[in-house]
C-alpha cells in the first residue's frame, strides 16, 4: 500500500532506515563495553535451583558434564560453562566429559579449556575428570548409556581404555551418576529428562540459551530437572550467587543497555504507528 | 618471528567483520564470508564424520564386529543416482529409497517415543499433580494452569468449527498462545542481544590482543 | 518392488524403535543391531553426497558460468566459487593431516563465521520488532504485554523490582508454562497421528516414493 504524498513525521518514524538502528545497538553496546555499570542483578528460582543442585554435591561425586551445543552458541553457552565448571571444581565433584548432539564437542572442550582450567585446579586427568569426547546415536547411545556406560564407552577421547581410568571403575550407569548438566542449544534437554530422569532419575540441569528457557518451564515445574540457566543472562545471575565476575556480569551491562534499546524501539514503533493513525482521523483520512 | 596466533586473530576479525558488512547492505564481502563458511563447514562436517566411521566401522572390525558393514552397504546406494546418470541405466537411482527410508524412520520413530513419554504423558501428569496441594494460592495457580493447558489445546481442534461450546475456549487459547509466543520472543531477544555482544566484545578483544602482540614483536 | 522394499524397511524400523523402546533390552540391540548408529552411519556417508554436489555446482560456475546474477558478475560468481572450492578441499585436507592447524581454523574461520551469523539477527530482530509489533488488537496486546515481561525477566536491574518479581514469576509459572504444556501436548498428539500413516505403510512420500 503507498503511503501518501504528504508524510507526517509519524509516518518517516515508522520507514526510517535501519541503518540507524543498527547504529544505535551498536552505540550502545560500545558504550556498555567501554563505561561498565555492574548493575545489580537478581536470581531467579530456575538457576538458583541450578546452584543448589551443585552446591549439595559431596567432594568425589559423580557428575557428568554433556556438551550438546554448536560452537555458534559459545556467546551464550560459554559464560555458563565455565562458572558451572568453577562450581564443580570447588565442590570437588569427578567430572566426566561427553557430547551426543553435535561432533563438535571435542573441539568446544578444547577451545574452551576445560581440561585446562581443571588441571589448575589440581585435578588430575582419569582419576578426577575424563573425557569421552563425541559420542555417536544422539538417543539410542544416551539410552544405552543410561543402562551400562560400557556397553557404549570403550575408550576415552584419546584412546585409553576405560579400565585404565580410575574415575571410571565405579561408574557403571546412570545410577551412579550424581546430576547430569547438558548445555544445550537445541533439544538435547529433553533427550536426557526421557533417557535419564524418566528411566533412571538421574538428576538433570540444563544450561541452555535465553529464548530456550520457556520450552523448560513445565519440565522444571514437573521437577523432571532439577535447575535451568538462560544463556548470559542466566550466568550473571550464578556468578552473582558465586560473587565471581565472570562472563555473564561482562555481558550483562551490555545485554542490559540492548535490551532496553529494543524495548524502547518497540515503544516508538507503537508510538509513531498511533501518531500516524491519529494524525490520518484529524485530517479525515481513511485508516 | 612472529606470532601465528597475529595471523588466526586477524582472520577472526576480518572474517566477523565481512559478515557484520551486510548490516551495511548486500556485497560481496559478505558473499567471501558466506562462501568461505559453507566451505569451511561442509569439509568440518565431513572431517568429523570420517572421524566417526573410523570410530565406529573400521575400528571394530579386527575384533570381528562386522554388523556395522550393513550400513556402510546401503549408504552406497546413496551414491547409485550418479552411476545411473552415468551408466543411463534408470533403474539405479532408486536404490537410494532404501537407505532413506532407515533415516527417516529412525529420525521419526525417536521423536515419536520422546513425543509419547516425555511431552504427552509426563506433562498431563504435572498438570494434573498441580492439584496435590492445599494452599489457596497454589490451588488458584494450577486452576489457571490448567485452564491454560485445555484452552491452548481446544485452540488446535481442527475438526469442528470454533463455533457454540468451542468458541470461547479456542478463543481464550489463542491468547494464551499469544501470551507464551510474547514471552518466548522476549527471551529470544535477551539471546539475540547476547549472540551480537559476543561477536562484538570477541572483535574488541582480538583487536587489543593483536595489537599486544605486535608490540611484543616489534619490541623484540 | 525397490519401493516395496523400501516401505517395509521404514515400516519395521519405526516399529522396532518405538515398540523397542518400551522393553529392555530394545528388540535391536537383542540381536546386536543398533539401528541408531545405523542412520548415523548412513547420515555420515549423506556428508559425502553433500560434498559432490557442492564440486559440481561450484565446478561449474568456474568453468563454464558466463551470466550475472542477482547482481553478482560472473567473474565475482568463479571468485566465490574458487573460495569455497579451495577452502573445503584445502580444510578437508589439512583435517586429515594435521589437528593443530585444523583446530586453529575451526577456531578462527568456522567459530568466528558461525558466531557471526547468529549475532547478525540481532539488529534485524530489533528492526522487525519496530516496523510488525504494534499495538493492533487484544491479542497483539497480550502479545507486546508478554513480549514485555519477558524481556524484564533477563534485565537484571528491573528484574530486581519485587513487584515486577510478583508478575513475571506468577506469569512463567501459570500461563506461560500452560500454554507451553499445552502446545507440547499438541505436538506429541501430531506426531502420534502422524506415526500411524508411516507404520500401516500409508504413507511413503517421506524416502521418494508416491
Amino acid at each position: 500500500m503507498r503511503m501518501p504524498t504528504e508524510t507526517s513525521i509519524w509516518e518517516k518514524m515508522q520507514t526510517i532506515d535501519r541503518k540507524y538502528i543498527f547504529l544505535g545497538l551498536l552505540i550502545v553496546i560500545l558504550l556498555a563495553y567501554a563505561v561498565p555499570i555492574n548493575f545489580p542483578v537478581t536470581v531467579t528460582p530456575p538457576v538458583k535451583r541450578f546452584y543448589d543442585s551443585i552446591d549439595a554435591l559431596k567432594p568425589g561425586d559423580v557428575v557428568v558434564v554433556s556438551i550438546d551445543h554448536v560452537p555458534g552458541s559459545l556467546s551464550e553457552l560459554a559464560g555458563e560453562e565455565n562458572i558451572v565448571l568453577a562450581h564443580l571444581a570447588q565442590k570437588k565433584a569427578a567430572i566426566i566429559f561427553w557430547g551426543l548432539a553435535f561432533p563438535d564437542a571435542p573441539q568446544i572442550y578444547i577451545m574452551q579449556g576445560m581440561g585446562d582450567f581443571l588441571k589448575s585446579q589440581g585435578y588430575v586427568y582419569g582419576k578426577d575428570y575424563v573425557n569421552f569426547g563425541y559420542i555417536t546415536g544422539k538417543e539410542s547411545a544416551a539410552e544405552t548409556l543410561g543402562r551400562d556406560i560400557r556397553s557404549v564407552l570403550k575408550a576415552d577421547a584419546y584412546g585409553t581404555p576405560i579400565e585404565k581410568l580410575p574415575l571410571m571403575n565405579n561408574v557403571r550407569s546412570a545410577k551412579d551418576v550424581a546430576l547430569l548438566i547438558t548445555f544445550d542449544d537445541g533439544y538435547a534437554t529433553e533427550m536426557w529428562i526421557l533417557q535419564w530422569v524418566t528411566p533412571q532419575k538421574t538428576k538433570v540441569a540444563s544450561g541452555n540459551m535465553a529464548g530456550g528457557l520457556p520450552r523448560l518451564l513445565p519440565y522444571l515445574s514437573a521437577n523432571q530437572l532439577v535447575g535451568a540457566m538462560g544463556g548470559a543472562p542466566g550466568a550473571a545471575q550464578y556468578e552473582s550467587l558465586m560473587k565471581v565476575r565472570g562472563r555473564g556480569l561482562v555481558f550483562q551491562d551490555a545485554i542490559n543497555v540492548s535490551q532496553i534499546f529494543w524495548l524502547a524501539m518497540l515503544a516508538l514503533g507503537n508510538v509513531a504507528f498511533f501518531g500516524a493513525v491519529l494524525t490520518k482521523r484529524k485530517s479525515g483520512g481513511t485508516k | 618471528m612472529i606470532n601465528p596466533l597475529i595471523f588466526w586473530l586477524t582472520v577472526s576479525v576480518v572474517t566477523t567483520l565481512f559478515v557484520y558488512s551486510y548490516l551495511i547492505k548486500p556485497n560481496i564481502y559478505f558473499r567471501i564470508a558466506e562462501h568461505l563458511f559453507i566451505g569451511v563447514t561442509a569439509a568440518v562436517t565431513l572431517v568429523f564424520t570420517m572421524q566417526t566411521l573410523w570410530r565406529n566401522i573400521l575400528e571394530p572390525i579386527p575384533r570381528g564386529n562386522w554388523v556395522n558393514l550393513i550400513p556402510v552397504i546401503l549408504s552406497i546406494f546413496l551414491f547409485l543416482p550418479y552411476l545411473a546418470k552415468v551408466t543411463n541405466i534408470k533403474s539405479l537411482s532408486r536404490f537410494n529409497q532404501i537407505p532413506m527410508a532407515l533415516v527417516v524412520a529412525g529420525a521419526f520413530a525417536i521423536t515419536a517415543r520422546t513425543a509419547v513419554d516425555a511431552s504427552f504423558y509426563t506433562q498431563i501428569t504435572a498438570t494434573v499433580n498441580a492439584f496435590a496441594t492445599r494452599d489457596a494460592v497454589l490451588l488458584f495457580n494450577a486452576i489457571v494452569g490448567l485452564v491454560a493447558v485445555f484452552t491452548t489445546v481446544s485452540y488446535f481442534i481442527y475438526t469442528k468449527e470454533h463455533k457454540g461450546i468451542l468458541k470461547t475456549p479456542s478463543w481464550v487459547g489463542r491468547l494464551v498462545i499469544m501470551i507464551y509466543f510474547g514471552w518466548t520472543f522476549g527471551s529470544v531477544a535477551a539471546t539475540r542481544m547476547t549472540l551480537i555482544t559476543g561477536t562484538v566484545f570477541s572483535v574488541i578483544d582480538s583487536l587489543q590482543a593483536i595489537f599486544k602482540l605486535l608490540l611484543q614483536a616489534l619490541g623484540q | 518392488m525397490i519401493k516395496e522394499i523400501a516401505k517395509y524397511i521404514g515400516i519395521v524400523t519405526c516399529a522396532v524403535l518405538i515398540v523397542g523402546y518400551f522393553i529392555r533390552p530394545s528388540l535391536d540391540t537383542a540381536v546386536g543391531i543398533d539401528l541408531i548408529l545405523w542412520t548415523t552411519i548412513i547420515l555420515g556417508f549423506a556428508a559425502f553426497l553433500g560434498i559432490i554436489s557442492l564440486t559440481k555446482i561450484h565446478t561449474f560456475n568456474l568453468l563454464r558460468s558466463k551470466t550475472d546474477k542477482q547482481g553478482i558478475s560472473s567473474r565475482q560468481q568463479k571468485l566465490l566459487s574458487l573460495i569455497l572450492l579451495v577452502s573445503m578441499y584445502g580444510t578437508i585436507l589439512i583435517g586429515v593431516t594435521s589437528s593443530d592447524i585444523f583446530g586453529n581454523i575451526y577456531q578462527y574461520v568456522y567459530n568466528s563465521i558461525y558466531g557471526a551469523m547468529f549475532g547478525i539477527l540481532g539488529p534485524f530482530f530489533i528492526v522487525a520488532t519496530y516496523r510488525a509489533v504494534k499495538f493492533r488488537s487484544i491479542q497483539s496486546a497480550a502479545f507486546i504485554i508478554s513480549i514485555i515481561l519477558g524481556a524484564l525477566v533477563n534485565i537484571s536491574m528491573i528484574s530486581g523490582i519485587p513487584i515486577v518479581v510478583g508478575i513475571t514469576d506468577w506469569f512463567s509459572n501459570t500461563i506461560v508454562t500452560g500454554g507451553s504444556r499445552g502446545m507440547t501436548i499438541i505436538f506429541a498428539l501430531g506426531v502420534i497421528v502422524l506415526a500411524v500413516p508411516y507404520l500401516l505403510g500409508k504413507s511413503t512420500q517421506y524416502h521418494g516414493g508416491e
